[in-house]
């Protein structure tokens, strides 16, 4: 009769746990991560550091209001022009699902060829996943945007939708969201970056139900009369990146509006 | 993230959480990805991240442990579904023979796992949660935990030799 727990302790028994145990906290708390993964980071950083001393100086502007609105709440975090998010995270899902290529386009004769999903529901039991929703998602209409495929598998998604919240006039606000995955089968890990060139701050939100942060920036290419936010989380492996508008409101409003749509994500 | 977050970490619980924490994320990783060497990476980076987000934590209890172990689920299963990694190690395995010594019984035989009953296993027999525990941090039904710690000890019992 084996048993298993027994065969555990045995097996790390025999493992030196504690062999590196100093070293890496050291690498830790003195900032010196190992660097033999990080060679493929190193020309996007060089291309990376030029695009600062360019953007460096933009957005800075909305720094107090996004501190103002959300900073008792959540962290701030200073990125002096730029803002990167990186996933290497890769989705499990029905790699054959009946998802045609298709690359992203303006023209709409050819987006009306991209597939069309009535509910995040009826995407997810295509894709084989189950994707994030909110009981304040009364529009779910969802369309799909990009998919790359690798020796017929399904490598990369990308899908966006109409406006969320069936609002019948845009002074009551938009929100949309774009959803998007690399799968096992995408070729070029570490290359999902998203940049956002032109937040100069963001805050972190930590979104308890769901144990994830969410990163909340202004983009700086507002129109007067309205409040563009952007967020950014990652749930199991999808991306989910929103564009929420606002129009007329107090700031107060806007951060329990948002807050609230925040908490209210759910499977 | 090419620049650095501003960090105000309070070391001494940064500490604390390691030093306690530190063996079990080794070994649950191990149990994963059954390798040394990337184990020692993977412990790295998931403490890293801890350390980038400390600001989430108050105290060294079971809820930070659980946090670590989703974050170290989640690098292990990355590692092991990396493309780099699917192309190389056929190479690596070839240019080197496994140290196979080095491993007991268990370890060899759960590389020939199915690595989606490994962690259940782990989690079950060397942890000592219950079903309704894992299920919640590895986001899946107890049904299907259930079948996970069935097929997964019947195929351990078949590769060991055991009854």
């Amino acid at each position: 009769m084996i048993n298993l727990k027994k065969e555990y302790q045995n097996m790390f028994k025999q493992l030196d746990v504690e062999k590196k145990q100093e070293e890496i906290y050291k690498n830790i708390v003195n900032g010196t991560e190992k660097k033999e993964k990080g060679y493929l980071k190193s020309n996007i950083v060089m291309a990376c550091t030029v695009l600062l001393l360019i953007l460096g100086g933009l957005g800075i502007a909305y720094a107090k209001e996004l501190e103002k609105i959300f900073g008792h709440l959540t962290k701030t975090v200073e990125t002096e022009g730029h803002i990167e998010f990186t996933s290497n995270s890769f989705l499990e899902m029905n790699y054959d699902a009946d998802l045609p290529e298709a690359e992203p386009t303006s023209v709409p004769e050819m987006k009306a060829t991209h597939k069309k999903y009535d509910s995040f529901k009826e995407l997810g039991n295509a894709l084989g996943v189950q994707i994030l929703q909110s009981d304040q998602f009364t529009n779910q209409t969802i369309y799909q945007d990009i998919t790359k495929k690798v020796d017929g598998k399904i490598a990369f998604a990308s899908f966006y939708t109409e406006n969320l919240t069936n609002a019948q006039s845009f002074e009551e606000g938009n929100i949309y969201v774009d959803i998007s995955f690399m799968t096992k089968y995408y070729p070029t890990p570490k290359d999902n970056d998203i940049k956002i060139t032109s937040a100069s701050k963001r805050v972190e939100y930590y979104i308890k139900n769901l144990n994830t942060t969410a990163y909340i920036f202004k983009p700086s290419h507002e129109q007067v009369r309205t409040q563009q936010w952007c967020v950014i989380l990652e749930y199991e492996n999808i991306r989910y990146n929103f564009t929420i508008l606002f129009v007329h409101k107090d700031p107060e409003v806007m951060q329990t509006e948002l807050i609230t749509l925040l908490e209210s994500l759910k499977y | 993230m090419i620049l650095q977050e501003k960090k105000i970490v309070d070391h001494e619980l940064f500490t604390e959480i390691y030093q306690q924490y530190y063996k079990d994320i080794f070994r649950f990783i191990y149990s994963y990805i059954v390798n040394i060497k990337d184990t020692e990476d993977l412990v790295q980076q998931v403490f890293t991240k801890l350390y980038n987000h400390m600001y989430l934590f108050k105290n060294a209890d079971e809820n930070v442990k659980k946090w670590l172990f989703k974050v170290a689920m989640n690098e292990a299963k990355n590692n092991l579904n990396s493309y780099w990694k699917k192309h190389k190690i056929d190479c690596i395995e070839l240019e080197q023979e496994p140290a196979k010594e080095m491993e007991t019984d268990l370890a060899f035989c759960l590389k020939k796992l199915p690595k989606k009953y490994r962690l259940a296993l782990y989690f079950y027999y060397y942890e000592g949660y219950s079903i309704k525990e894992i299920a919640k941090i590895m986001k899946v039904t107890e049904s299907g935990i259930k079948t996970r710690l069935k097929r997964g000890k019947e195929k351990l019992k078949k590769e060991m030799g055991g009854d």
